[in-house]
């Protein structure tokens, strides 16, 4: 890592909060401004965003690099589809949903208490999950009877939200899912920068930067990496449980090419910002429905291409870009920024 | 002699064929300041990674306080009071000053305890006292990185300082200064270890003068002498083997 | 119940084609400690190379040919580019060779589409082996493989051009300093390294499916089977690759060979996490 010569960006409390709060004021309109695909369209990058912050969490604040993160998305996203199936009482869209946030978490709990333990890391661990996406992909194929197999899952009871029995709403209404997207948003999104401002934030950074000297320091660094890991994971199998209603189940949610762009995402809006991981989930996705099909392999061929240059050149990625220190001349004057 | 702070006895470790360390027995007081020199290749920064759990010794016991720490992980041996500085400033640079003392002070943590959200306070007022015995209580807002070779070198010094460690490992701690800070350094480590107990290596003979302790001299695995600097300089193998070299 | 000899060239025959596939990525991954996570697309290639031959109606010795060329052409740009800039951040090169994986499998889908492709082949038939037929070009494929496996070591071991990577390997700065060019050797190095991986591929085509995905598959084997095998020996690939094959020959007698395969991956993790110097690795650190 180049050494920093300045001092880090001041907090800029004001400019922050204003965007964030026009971001959000957006969001809760948008389905008042927007046609029931554009407002699907809309849920579905947010939550792919969430699935990107989830591994910001775990890449871009503690350093590990994970090239099997679709496992947990697609593993939260199966999950509740198959409880769905097997529970078909009222309520049960409760039950599925807790369980396709807490197997993730079971299978990152072991893969993490194995691997952390072990003192798999660096690229050992990169391989090993690349490998395991791999197998996964293979597991949900060869198990077809439970899950559809190459043809994704099908004819689950739809998912039911509100009051079993009494109220009951339809999870696949638009609103609702969408909704449901930019509560699971703020809610992650919160939930992390808390996270990242702690004193367990802290201990991540120095764990990311020099995990030797961190573990002089007294910390216990693998029982510190599963605990981020695991959170993060669950988070991921969140984002698989919200995705179930508005997209559909099949074997690509879990794969290589899902943990690839996922990885790209981040590092295109910027990793360690955990905004940049919304900014690239919707940006790179936003710009993909853009283009017609005969485009869209031009165009991944552009990100991937992008992605090069952010890992050699540009680790900011996007958000980098407007912290940069040029950008900040500019904007300071301008008088907006201080 | 179990009223010893560090007490090792009989060490031995190998790498492949070679044996860096023969059967060493090596005891340091409580509040004893001692300097540990030898030449290049002697083992002194091995000794340290086996104390701190960095390598695991072939045989032998490694005592710390009365106990037996060989086997300890490194991070519960630094829980137990042992603080470790490197040859090579090994702060944070990604972060802040402040931010790496802080880090320093929750590392003794169980880990759920990193979550609370109340600010500890004592943990603050430490790190502000450090910063200044450190003289870095300008730069506190600063990275790490941003700071010259000397100001790492204190602020390594300030993040072992924190969690009030027992004993103490220095190692090199003026490698790459100038004279100036050297001798500031001097003065620093006298006052700031005045009731600790430390063991310092180091290759520059004036600062070890300037220290004034007992002197360790290691050579060929194991202990060649030990007693007070005039001693060790006056003893004519040692001039031989270590101080020859520096004229 | 088909007999042993069979079994043992099936065993012999995915070994073969593991070590094939990961030979190059032992030199530069096992000895030299370069990542490069689009090792999988250099096999890609070579397997492309074949497929346009026989697109264009040539035969597919033209595409055999022009593999180890097309492939380390591409590979040495990748070397200048990417890996020589990212020397010191591994975690970093890991992530950049993996963008250029991306933009490989999107070039290829660009000019062929995303549909599969087919290789002629130039050997068909069976032979008779101790009165059972045996598929001849598997056979002809363990003969190259051990062709292959016998070069690189001669050129390892025996070559002025082994010893300079082996100088650099033990040791980078005194190499540079007793006059070794260490940039010349990393960029040949790796060159030759994409090339052997391209032939591979084209070798390989007409037994295999083709598509500008398949080079992943062939990827997380191809690391395993270098881990496994043995970080810092050359002959750790062998052991990796027979060990791995051998598995899964073996598993694919009682299971289906997608399961036996996803089998291998989980007993491969584990044994990382138990021996990550590897069969043939020295203690661990």
């Amino acid at each position: 890592m180049a050494t920093a010569t300045t001092s880090p960006a001041p907090a800029r409390p004001l400019l922050g909060r204003l965007l964030g709060s026009a971001a959000l004021l957006f969001l809760l309109a948008f389905p008042a401004i927007a046609s029931d695909y554009e407002v699907g369209l809309l849920g579905k990058f947010l939550v792919f965003g969430i699935f990107a912050l989830s591994l910001d969490l775990i890449w871009g604040f503690s350093g590990v690099v994970n090239f099997g993160h679709a496992i947990f998305f697609g593993a939260g996203a199966y999950a509740m589809g198959i409880l769905l199936k097997a529970l078909p009482f009222a309520g049960a869209t409760y039950i599925a949903a807790l369980g396709g946030v807490l197997f993730p978490a079971l299978l990152a709990l072991v893969m993490g208490y194995f691997l952390f333990y072990g003192r798999v890391s660096g690229v050992f661990f990169g391989v090993v999950t690349l490998a395991l996406t791999g197998a996964a992909h293979s597991i949900i194929i060869v198990n077809g009877n439970l899950t559809g197999g190459m043809n994704g899952l099908y004819g689950y009871p739809p998912p039911t939200l509100g009051i079993p029995g009494l109220w009951e709403i339809s999870w696949y209404e638009a609103n609702v899912s969408y909704y449901t997207a930019v509560i699971g948003s703020v809610g992650c999104l919160a939930l992390s920068r808390w996270l990242v401002k702690s004193d367990f934030g802290r201990a991540l950074g120095a764990i990311r930067e020099n995990e030797d000297r961190a573990a002089y320091l007294g910390y216990d660094v693998p029982q510190i990496k599963l605990i981020i890991f695991t959170i993060a994971c669950a988070m991921a199998g969140l984002s698989g449980v919200l995705y179930v209603p508005i997209g559909f189940i099949s074997p690509d949610l879990i794969g290589v090419t899902m943990s690839a762009s996922v990885l790209v995402w981040v590092a295109v809006g910027g990793r360690g910002t955990l905004i940049g991981a919304f900014i690239g989930a919707l940006l790179v996705n936003y710009l993909q429905t853009l283009l017609s099909d005969a485009f869209v392999v031009l165009w991944l061929l552009l990100v991937g291409l992008f992605f090069i240059l952010v890992v050699l050149f540009w680790p900011g990625g996007i958000v980098g870009l407007a912290r940069h220190e040029w950008l900040r001349a500019r904007l300071r004057a301008l008088g907006l920024v201080p | 002699m179990t009223d010893a702070m560090l007490d090792i006895r009989n060490l031995n470790k190998k790498f492949g064929g070679l044996a860096i360390f023969s059967d060493l027995n090596l005891q340091v007081g409580k509040g004893e300041l001692r300097c540990i020199i030898g030449p290049n290749g002697a083992g002194k920064t091995t000794l340290f990674n086996l104390i701190t759990g960095r390598l695991r010794s072939d045989s032998g016991e490694i005592r710390f306080e009365d106990r037996d720490i060989c086997r300890l992980p490194v991070n519960e041996i630094a829980r137990l009071g042992i603080g470790r500085k490197f040859q090579a400033p090994s702060v944070f640079e990604e972060m802040t000053v402040w931010n790496n003392l802080m880090v320093a002070g929750t590392g003794h943590r169980r880990a759920h305890r990193l979550f609370s959200t109340r600010t500890d306070a004592g943990l603050a007022a430490r790190a502000e006292r450090v910063l200044e015995s450190v003289r870095l209580t300008a730069r506190r807002d600063d990275l790490a990185g941003s700071l010259s070779h000397g100001q790492k070198q204190w602020l390594e010094i300030g993040i072992v300082m924190l969690n009030d460690p027992r004993l103490v490992l220095l190692d090199e701690p003026t490698a790459g200064m100038t004279v100036s800070e050297t001798a500031e350094t001097a003065d620093l480590i006298q006052e700031v270890f005045r009731d600790r107990t430390a063991i310092i290596i180091e290759h520059d003979i004036s600062f070890v003068r300037r220290l004034d302790s007992r002197v360790t001299v290691l050579n060929r695995g194991g202990v060649m002498k030990e007693g007070s600097f005039d001693e060790i300089a006056a003893d004519a193998a040692v001039r031989k083997v270590y101080l020859g070299e520096e004229a | 119940m088909e007999p042993v000899v069979i079994q043992l060239l099936n065993g012999l025959s995915i070994a073969s084609i593991l070590i094939m596939v990961s030979l190059g990525l032992a030199v530069i991954f096992g000895m030299l400690g370069i990542i490069n996570l689009a090792h999988g697309e250099f096999f890609m290639l070579g397997a492309y190379c074949v497929a346009t031959a026989t697109a264009w109606g040539l035969s597919p010795w033209w595409g055999i040919a022009a593999a180890p060329v097309v492939v380390g052409l591409v590979g040495m740009a990748a070397q200048q580019t990417i890996i020589k800039p990212l020397y010191r951040r591994p975690l970093d090169t890991l992530l950049a060779t993996w963008g250029l994986s991306i933009v490989l499998r999107q070039v290829v889908r660009l000019i062929y589409g995303s549909g599969q492709m087919m290789a002629g082949s130039l050997i068909t038939g069976s032979t008779s082996l101790f009165g059972f037929g045996y598929p001849t070009y598997r056979l002809f494929i363990i003969l190259v493989t051990a062709a292959i496996v016998g070069l690189t070591f001669l050129l390892y071991f025996r070559s002025d051009f082994g010893l300079r990577i082996r100088m650099v390997i033990a040791n980078r700065s005194m190499a540079g300093a007793l006059g070794v060019n260490t940039q010349s050797t990393d960029l040949w190095a790796f060159t030759i390294a994409a090339a052997m991986v391209g032939f591979a591929g084209a070798i390989m085509s007409p037994l295999i499916v083709i598509n500008p995905d398949m080079g992943l598959t062939y990827l997380s084997r191809a690391f395993i089977v270098v881990i496994i095998g043995g970080i810092g020996h050359l002959y750790g690939v062998i052991a990796g690759g027979v060990a791995i094959g051998g598995a899964e020959a073996a598993l694919s007698f009682y299971l289906r060979p997608v399961v036996a395969q996803i089998l291998v991956v989980f007993i491969a993790v584990v044994l990382i996490r138990i021996r990550p110097q590897g069969l043939t690795g020295g203690p661990r650190g």
